[in-house]
């Protein structure tokens, strides 16, 4: 029964957030219209008269109502199809399943890393409320936080790429083609992403455990007997998990649009340096695609959380 | 027109490449040592663009060069460092009347695919070029009528007009060969399986990453190519192209900013710095507004201290401009050097003499990137000096030239030319009224005769001279404002032998090796 009003919950969550994949994919079409630029210019080529480009433009459909071309695109996707690259001809969502993976796998790094870090980080400042650690580490955190992630990334490309050979300086390699080379260059990209997000989960973290760690019922555990250790990951753990799952939530769907820089920085073929190249030349299709895959992910980030925070604490559920 | 010796005897230069290489690059700067090069290797490339099509006929950019030699050969090739047209895939061509083009084909060449390369499969190509509709060279055979394979191993062409430029322009996009019978198998797909008749085959292209191809071992130049292949690595970044030939995980990059030097003189890299006929001008709009008056467009020139811009813009490595085509150039005229010498007096006279005494508005539209805004920054700094506002539009490539060009609204576009293979034809693209990229839609009188007689006559030096007079039209009408002719600056491993820049421009790795 349980599983049952489980996946209620989940497809009524779908059906509810399928409008706004909708709504994101007509905004970013309309946008791409909006701002200047023609893709036939690009696709007429350097010398084009203005007649090539009117046939250009007529040959590619691009003179035709945005609205028909939105509603063309539609059909495609409703048939499955992403359609091809205006530029290069090639399908979308072949480009788009070879680059995700590449993507995927900075961000999980990445996540994986300021999880690894940022909850012992805020752990060990709650436990020592005011003390020269907290301080310490709340002003690295700080830090972690305003740090750009393209110098970071070039400080350790000069270093560990450039300097002591230990990573590579650029690409990616694929998990199929060997996981200790992948990991090898995934490496610096997602040490690169993750101080943010290590700085963000300490900061968030390390506030919810001091609260936590302050209330009456641990006072009372306390008193019990209870050993600290027990104290904080038998209860207290229990009690910071949902913010815990929505600040990882939050920071999945920010790393997804960081990964833009650190992609151009690593010159790894990834989502965000696609999208860049697409939307400079108005290739609609490839941004389109690329739209709806990264607006399924973060509904689909969105929906394990809150599925997740929903079995963690029952009340969320009877809300 | 008829080969002279020197052009007779360069058909076997190639052939005899690893002797000649040293005397041909001795004039340029850092090489790698040339005798005896090594055979074997792939050479990684970290390329800063994916070409926009790998179908000559289609592509659309410039850049596509450095893709398309691999696998590509034009009928007529030219001299690296003078643009001076030699023979290609044409041993000869002779014009018998003003309007008939003859060119004698090579005998020995079949495509990657096996097919023979002949006079039909030359007429294929041509007539793609001039028929498709998605075609990007009809304009450079816009002289051209119709073509026809009057031989086995010959091809000729009818033109509408006359047109000595015909073969220099036979030596750019609209002469390149591709195999007829793989472009009727793939069709649209012939982009993504190009075979043509060059030193390397083409094996893959993922876009935005890689662009490989591999040795064509029956390439009609015996001992050529010596790499076993060419990876392109694409790498948007010319930082991090650059970072990625310092870490050893390429051997190439190519397109270098000058503000790089430091870093690449500090890594110990080989590199190249060469002069190429690539130009950064302010292109003026002279249809309407101020720049209609010659005297504005006069001032603009006196108001530019181009050592200065050098010096803020390129460490002042660049070559100075002063008309469209560097030194080197055969078609280079010294006529019009130092014509609009720096001089913000005669300037601000020119400008109280057209009535804006008081200075005067313009808006200017170019791209955004860094680079090309530092430049912005400098004209408008100059021109400020003497009076003249600049309202500056900063977008995209492509929209600041559909914006200067195709929509015209802007006095000035600040961005750069990369040249035509052929001088009559570069002069055509800029300053003729029908082209495309004459946004004022006008040209001086005297200019079009200038042009056809430049276009008339046979041999190169009687060429060179009557293009010095068309030269003089568009410097004596200030019809652009010429800043610098960018250098080409590459960087790589000691590993790299006998890269030889040219003054195009174009990346061509015939004559590069790898040792180990």
């Amino acid at each position: 029964m349980a599983l049952y009003w489980g996946l209620h919950w989940a497809l009524k969550r779908i059906l509810h957030l399928a409008p706004v994949a909708l709504l994101a994919t007509f905004f970013v079409f309309g946008m791409l219209y909006l701002v200047p630029g023609d893709p036939a210019v690009t696709l007429a080529g350097e010398n084009a008269s203005v007649q090539h480009i009117q046939e250009i433009r007529t040959l590619y459909g691009l003179d035709r109502p945005i609205v028909v071309q939105y509603a063309d695109w539609l059909g495609n996707v409703a048939h499955g199809n992403l359609s091809v690259s205006l530029l290069s001809g090639e399908p979308v969502a072949s480009e788009i399943a070879h680059r995700l993976p590449n993507t995927l796998l900075i961000v999980a790094g990445a996540l994986i890393l300021s999880i690894l870090i940022g909850v012992p980080l805020s752990v060990a400042a709650a436990l020592r409320p005011g003390s020269r650690f907290d301080h310490w580490s709340m002003a690295v955190a700080s830090t972690g936080v305003s740090v750009p992630s393209f110098w970071l990334a070039m400080t350790l490309v000069s270093f560990f790429a450039l300097d002591f050979h230990w990573f590579p300086a650029t690409g990616a390699t694929a998990l199929s083609d060997g996981v200790g080379e992948a990991l090898r260059h995934v490496a610096l990209p997602a040490v690169a992403l993750s101080a943010n997000g290590i700085a963000t989960i300490a900061r968030q973290l390390r506030t919810a455990f001091a609260d936590t760690l302050a209330a009456p019922y641990v006072r009372t555990l306390r008193a019990k007997g209870l050993s600290p250790s027990a104290i904080l990951w038998k209860h207290c753990l229990k009690n910071v998990s949902v913010p815990l799952l929505t600040v990882i939530g939050l920071l999945a769907n920010r790393l997804f649009g960081a990964t833009i820089v650190i992609e151009i920085v690593f010159a790894i073929p990834g989502i965000g340096s696609m999208v860049v190249n697409a939307a400079i030349n108005k290739d609609f299709p490839v941004v389109q695609g690329a739209v709806l895959v990264t607006v399924a992910i973060v509904i689909a980030i969105n929906l394990v959380v809150d599925g997740l925070c929903r079995v963690l604490d029952p009340r969320i559920a009877r809300a | 027109m008829r080969l002279t010796e020197t052009q007779k005897a360069a058909i076997t230069r190639r052939a005899m490449m690893t002797a000649t290489l040293g005397a041909l690059t001795a004039a340029s700067v850092p090489y790698g040592a040339l005798a005896a090069q090594k055979r074997g290797g792939i050479l990684r490339i970290s390329y800063g663009f994916q070409p926009t099509s790998l179908d000559p006929t289609f592509g659309r950019q410039g850049g596509d060069f450095g893709f398309l030699y691999p696998v590509f050969e034009t009928l007529v090739d030219w001299e690296p460092q003078s643009l001076q047209p030699k023979p290609g895939l044409a041993t000869s061509w002779a014009f018998p009347d003003p309007k008939t083009l003859v060119m004698k084909l090579r005998e020995d060449v079949v495509f990657h695919d096996g097919t023979p390369f002949d006079g039909a499969a030359a007429k294929y190509n041509i007539d793609r070029g001039l028929n498709d509709a998605k075609s990007a060279v009809k304009a450079d055979l816009a002289s051209v009528e119709r073509v026809e394979a009057s031989g086995k191993h010959e091809i000729t062409f009818h033109l509408k007009r006359p047109n000595i430029a015909l073969p220099g322009i036979l030596s750019d996009r609209a002469g390149l060969m591709a195999s007829p019978a793989a472009m009727e198998k793939f069709g649209d797909g012939f982009a993504r399986n190009p075979i043509g008749t060059g030193p390397w085959a083409f094996v893959q292209w993922r876009d935005n990453e890689l662009v490989s191809y591999r040795r064509n071992d029956y390439y009609r130049i015996k001992g050529l190519p010596y790499l076993d292949g060419i990876d392109f690595h694409i790498i948007a970044d010319a930082n991090t192209g650059l970072r990625s030939v310092i870490a050893g995980e390429n051997d190439f990059v190519q397109s270098l900013s000058t503000a790089q030097k430091p870093v690449v003189d500090k890594s110990g890299l080989a590199y190249t710095f060469s002069t190429s006929q690539a130009m950064f001008p302010l292109w003026l709009n002279y249809a309407k507004g101020p720049l209609a008056d010659i005297r504005v467009r006069q001032a603009l020139n006196h108001a530019i201290d181009r050592d200065a811009y050098n010096k803020a813009t390129a460490l002042g490595l660049n070559e100075i401009a002063w008309g469209v085509f560097p030194k080197a150039h055969w078609a280079y005229s010294a006529g019009v050097d130092k014509a609009y010498l720096y001089n913000p007096d005669k300037a601000k006279q020119l400008l109280a003499a057209a009535g804006f005494a008081n200075g005067l508005d313009l808006s200017m539209t170019g791209p955004t990137d860094q680079r090309s805004t530092q430049r912005q920054e400098v004209v408008m700094e100059q021109l400020k000096a003497v009076g003249v506002r600049i309202k500056l539009t900063a977008l995209s490539v492509n929209d600041s030239i559909k914006a200067f060009f195709y929509d015209k609204q802007h006095d000035m576009l600040l961005i750069l030319w990369g040249g035509r293979a052929d001088p009559s034809a570069t002069y055509d693209a800029l300053f003729s009224k029908g082209s495309p990229f004459n946004a004022s839609g006008v040209e001086p009188d005297g200019f079009g005769d200038a042009l056809a007689a430049s276009q008339a006559v046979p041999d190169l030096k009687q060429r060179a001279a009557a293009l010095g007079k068309v030269a003089q039209i568009v410097s004596d009408n200030a019809l652009m404002v010429p800043l610098v002719f960018d250098a080409q600056y590459n960087a790589f491993t000691k590993a790299v032998q006998g890269f030889e820049p040219n003054l195009f421009g174009r990346m061509r790795l015939d004559t590069v090796s790898l040792e180990s």
